[in-house]
Formats: structure tokens, C-alpha cells, sequence
């Protein structure tokens, strides 16, 4: 069934060195700040820590893009293209089963720089499972989403930027369209429990009232020192938006609708550009760039024997690393007991200008996680 | 092997008085050896028990070593200094005395900060807007780390307090606190103020016995005893020594 177990996980690594990929060895340490601005919630919270002589807080890295772009940007490595093999540091979550210590090898690409998006996107999938599918027997499967579409959505709906900050955590901690909607309910049943004060609100707004002389009001307190560290403005512009949203005059029963059922949609290729077809003339929203990426990455995968049936959409695909900006995918084998894919990638175009490039540079990668691929049986037959 | 229970007081302070005063209303008097500096002394007229005065902290780590079968000390420090608190001891009788929260608590300024989840919003806007974690001084970091993680924050930074936690937030060590608190007004008068949902345990001293501990037939008579004295009934008692032994 499984030929992972005697194959050398080392000529996935030859094999993209082949195809014209070259090798680099990125940084093992990052700053800090920088990891915690890119990393979801749930990979922030597995982080391992340490710090320089000078006292600045480091991070092993937790996967290879940030390193590798870090470098890419500062003119380290003379290349577009990378594969690179290593450890890669995060401590394990509850729910992964094939390691216990927080470091675990990975084998993966990157591109950087090439405007031909859609191709290289589908290279890029169709070079994993080729290399992916020496090591299994069975088909494998396939699951991509396009967190463009979803951005594109919820700017669509003009939810404030509190609201679309949550909604963004929610997506990104992993969760399904149910939980996602859920929770965005919670959130705005719960969210504020004081009785707003609209007199006090509407002083302040016809400039009658200072940040300050409104905090002060409203604890009944003029002997305020302590505000560690938020401006008095900030928290009050906190407090106004909290206390419209609660007098329901900035989100509607459909904004979250139209949110959970863009989520719940997923499905086989075909039904699911019905779906969006049809959601995009519900709701009023041009989907007709993702529809044609969408078919666009397939038409490539089928060129490269990538049968349509091994490839699901599923708009709740997240991989908890807030950098994606377009195409998410993950590798799986059929294995119903494996809940972790074999390998997961994606495009990221804003990891530059985030990192201070004056430019946008497109890039896509995959990583393949070996320590899964060794593993994935399970149960050592041999 | 002995045959005698040995039990935990705390060596001195306000839960040392506290206990020694609840013992003497159930008709226990504490014979302390060698005068109040003494580490051990004895219930007199029971010779069965053998007490050992430590502090709080210390009861709370060797009931979970197993060096001790009882000790009185607060909930918050079996939570804060035992590993799997729920493993290693039990908690057989709440003495409703050091009663006192563990709290969240924020200054008094951050009109939109109502509960937790408010407070959610403004530690993720810190990170984004300054690059950095908003400090959280405690001297509970396995508590405040263990709630957190439950309910799915880890955009804070934890900084180490002992004494005067109230007081971080004034002198720019850390934006909010997590602290014990019994009445609030060390909070407020130090312009802070507790939230909903912010509350992680609310603690009181307690009874407690070390589940890492040989009970014997003879320990657990004098146990029952003991708990008799102390005004538990037969059910509860019974409860006790099926789950001990």
C-alpha cells in the first residue's frame, strides 16, 4: 500500500533540484515581531522562543518562507526559484498525533518574482504530486481554495474593520462555516455589555467633548493617570464603534449569511463554480476573475495528469498563517484516518511589501511534510 | 512506615491564624514544638496526626511530591504550583475562609473594555498597531497561561510580579493584570478594574489531600476522624475514603 517507509525522503529534494529548483539553507532564527505578524493565532501559541546577546526577542523558525524571504529580500540568494530541506520549529498541537517534539522536517519550494500567477500555481501542485505520488500507490487527493474571493467578499459587504478583524481571526484559527457563524453571532450578542451612552457619544462627535473629558465622564473619575499605553482618541473610537454595532446599526442578519454561505461552499469542481455562479448573481458580487482562475489552475493540473476527481474546493481552507493572499491547498492521501495533509502551499504576494519591499513580488511554495509521509501508516506493519 | 497522618499548616500570616482559629472552633488545639518557630507539633489529643508547618507554596508542592497526606492551603496555589492539580491531590473540604478571586483586571480608563471578549479585540489591535505583546503582570503564570490557552488568546506576554501587582500597570511594567483579589479596593485605588467573564477561580483555603501519598487502613480511620470533627458527614466522608483508597 504504502512505499513511503523504504523510500529516502531525500529525492523529493533531488527531484525539485531537477526541475530546475536551486537549494538554500535559510536562517534557522528570525526576529520575534516579524514571525508574530505573519503566523496565525493557533501557530503563534506554539512558537519556541529565545533571545540575542542584545536582548531582542528571536524565533526558531516555524516554517521556511519567512526565513527564505527575508533572505530573498535582502539580496542574500541569487535565485527565483528554491527548494530547500531542513527542521523547521513549532511544538505540536493537541490534535497531531505523528510527532511529539517541536521540531519536524520539511521539503519544499518557493517561486518568487514570476508574474505568470495562474501557471505557476499549477506547476507548483502538479510538481508536488508527481513527487508525492512515487511514495504512494493510491490517488491522491487534492484540496484547493482561493482566500482572494473571501477578502474580496467581506470588503464587499463594508463591515467594519473591527468586525472584519474578527471575522479574519475566526477564518484563519481553522474553524468551519458553522463555528465561523457561530461565533461571529457570539461576538455580536456578547461583545459589549455596556448600556452605550449615545448623549455622551453624540457630544464628543459635535466636538463638545474631549477623549479624555468623555473617559472621565463615563468612570466618573477626573483623576485618571493610567491608560497603559492606548491613546485616550483610540480607546474612544473603540468604544463608539462598539457601542453603534450593538444599536445594530452597522451588520444584518444577511451579512452573516452571506459570510456562512460563502463558507459552506465546497464540493467536486464543477458544482462548486455552480455554486459561486450562483452566489455572485444572489448577492451582487463579480466572482467572474476567481470562477476563471479557479478553472484556469485545473485545465493545467489535467495537462499534467491531474484527474479532476482527485482535486475538492473547500472555501474553509485555512492553513492558520495569516499570509496567504490567493491560492491555499493541501495534499492528502485517502487515508480516512489521517486528518493531517502531506503537504500544503499556496500564494502569498503581500510576504514583500510586508516585509518592507517598496514592490509587490508575486510568490507561490509548497511545503511537504516528511515526519507525516514516514509516519503514515501508523501502525508498523513491518 | 508511619502509621500517622501528616498534615500541612501554613507556618505564618493571616491563612496560619485563620487556620489554627478553625480548628480550635471544631474543639482542635494546635501544640506547636520548640515554640512558634517550630516546624512540627502535634493536635493534642490525637496522637494519630503529626503536623508540619510550611508555607502555602511549600504544602501545595509537597502534596504533590506525596511528602505529606493533608495540607490546608488556597485553591489558587494547588492550581498555580501542582501540575495537573486534579492528578496529584483532592480537594476534600473547602474551610470558607482566605476567600479571594482571581482576576483579570484592567485600568479603569478602558471605557471599551466591558469582558473578556472585548478585551480579546484590544490585545490583538496592540500587537498590530505597536509590534508588540501586551504584558500582563502576575504571579499566577501557570493559571493566567492555562486560561488563555482555554479560550484561545496568545497575543500576550506574561511578566513576572510578586508583591504589589496592582501597582505594574502605574509604573509602566505591564499593561493589565492578572491578581488575587478580595474586596477590589487595592484594584481600584490603583485605577483598575475587574471585567466579565475575567474572573479564573475563585479560591478559598482548603483541605486538601495528596492522591501520590500510601494510604493506609490506620491513616484513613484517623482521617475520618478528623473529617467528622470537622462537621463533614458520613456521606461525604465515605466519598473521601473510597476515592483515597
Amino acid at each position: 500500500m504504502n512505499k513511503a517507509m523504504d523510500k529516502d525522503p531525500s529525492s523529493i529534494r533531488e527531484f525539485f533540484i531537477n526541475k530546475g529548483y536551486t537549494f538554500c539553507n535559510p536562517a534557522m532564527t528570525i526576529p520575534a515581531d516579524i514571525v508574530m505578524n505573519f503566523m496565525g493565532e493557533d501557530v503563534r501559541n506554539r512558537l519556541l522562543f529565545t533571545s540575542s546577546p542584545s536582548g531582542d526577542e528571536l524565533c526558531l523558525r516555524p516554517d521556511f518562507t519567512l526565513p527564505l524571504a527575508i533572505s530573498y529580500i535582502n539580496n542574500e540568494v541569487q535565485a527565483n526559484k528554491f527548494v530547500y530541506d531542513g527542521y523547521a520549529f513549532r511544538f505540536p498541537s493537541i490534535n497531531e498525533k505523528t510527532r511529539y517534539c517541536p521540531e519536524f522536517r520539511q521539503i519544499g519550494i518557493e517561486n518568487f518574482g514570476d508574474i505568470n500567477k495562474i501557471n505557476v500555481e499549477g506547476d507548483v501542485i502538479s510538481q508536488a504530486c508527481e513527487i508525492l505520488s512515487s511514495f504512494y500507490d493510491d490517488h491522491l487527493e487534492i484540496k484547493i481554495s482561493d482566500i482572494s474571493m473571501f477578502y474580496q467578499l467581506l470588503n464587499h459587504l463594508k463591515i467594519d474593520t473591527y468586525l472584519f478583524n474578527r471575522v479574519r481571526r475566526l477564518y484563519w484559527s481553522g474553524l468551519g462555516a458553522t463555528e465561523i457563524k457561530d461565533s461571529i453571532k457570539k461576538i455580536i450578542n456578547t461583545r459589549f455589555e455596556a448600556k452605550p451612552r449615545l448623549d455622551l457619544i453624540d457630544e464628543y462627535k459635535n466636538n463638545n467633548l474631549s477623549s479624555t473629558a468623555l473617559i472621565q465622564k463615563l468612570t466618573g473619575s477626573d483623576d485618571l493617570s493610567i491608560f497603559s499605553g492606548r491613546r485616550p482618541d483610540d480607546i474612544v473610537k473603540s468604544y463608539i464603534d462598539k457601542s453603534e454595532l450593538i444599536n445594530g446599526t452597522m451588520i444584518n442578519d444577511t451579512v452573516i449569511e452571506q459570510i456562512t454561505e460563502f463558507l459552506s461552499i465546497k464540493g467536486d469542481i464543477s458544482r462548486v463554480i455552480e455554486l459561486l455562479d450562483n452566489f455572485q448573481k444572489k448577492y451582487h458580487i463579480d466572482f467572474a476573475e476567481g470562477i476563471e482562475n479557479l478553472e484556469n489552475r485545473v485545465k493545467i493540473l489535467k495537462k499534467n495528469q491531474i484527474a479532476k476527481d482527485m482535486i475538492e474546493f473547500n472555501a474553509t481552507l485555512s492553513r492558520k498563517v495569516e499570509y496567504y493572499t490567493g491560492l491555499i491547498f493541501e495534499i492528502r492521501t485517502k487515508d480516512e484516518n489521517k486528518n493531517e495533509p502531506i503537504a500544503i502551499g499556496g500564494r502569498y504576494d503581500k510576504i514583500f511589501e510586508e516585509l518592507g519591499s517598496a514592490e509587490p513580488i508575486p510568490a507561490v511554495g509548497c511545503s511537504i511534510y516528511v515526519d507525516r509521509l514516514l509516519f503514515d501508516e501508523g501502525n508498523n506493519e513491518s | 512506615m508511619s502509621h500517622k497522618l501528616i498534615l500541612g499548616i501554613p507556618n505564618k500570616g493571616r491563612l496560619q491564624k485563620q487556620t489554627v482559629d478553625f480548628l480550635k472552633e471544631n474543639g482542635l488545639e494546635i501544640e506547636r514544638g520548640r515554640g512558634d518557630r517550630g516546624y512540627i507539633g502535634k493536635l493534642i489529643g490525637y496522637d494519630n496526626i503529626e503536623l508540619i508547618f510550611l508555607s502555602p507554596k511549600e504544602i501545595s508542592l509537597e502534596l504533590m511530591k506525596g511528602s505529606i497526606d493533608l495540607g490546608v492551603t488556597g485553591l489558587d496555589l494547588i492550581n498555580e504550583y501542582v501540575h495537573l492539580p486534579d492528578m496529584s491531590t483532592h480537594n476534600i473540604l473547602e474551610l470558607g475562609f482566605g476567600k479571594a478571586d482571581v482576576v483579570v483586571a484592567v485600568p479603569i480608563t478602558w471605557i471599551d473594555v466591558m469582558s473578556i471578549n472585548d478585551l480579546e479585540d484590544v490585545i490583538y489591535n496592540f500587537r498590530v498597531s505597536t509590534g508588540k505583546r501586551l504584558r500582563i503582570a502576575t504571579k499566577y503564570p501557570n493559571i493566567s497561561r492555562n486560561f488563555f490557552e482555554k479560550i484561545g488568546l496568545s497575543d500576550y506576554l506574561l511578566v513576572d510580579s510578586h508583591g504589589a501587582t496592582e501597582g505594574a500597570p502605574a509604573y509602566g511594567s505591564s499593561e493589565i493584570i492578572i491578581d488575587i483579589t478580595s474586596t477590589g479596593s487595592t484594584l481600584a485605588a490603583n485605577q483598575l478594574k475587574r471585567i466579565e467573564s475575567g474572573t479564573i477561580l475563585e479560591s478559598q483555603a482548603c483541605l486538601f489531600s495528596g492522591l501520590n501519598r500510601n494510604w493506609s487502613k490506620d491513616k484513613m480511620i484517623t482521617l475520618s476522624g478528623l473529617l467528622n470533627l470537622l462537621g463533614s458527614d458520613k456521606a461525604h466522608i465515605s466519598k473521601i475514603v473510597s476515592l483515597l483508597s
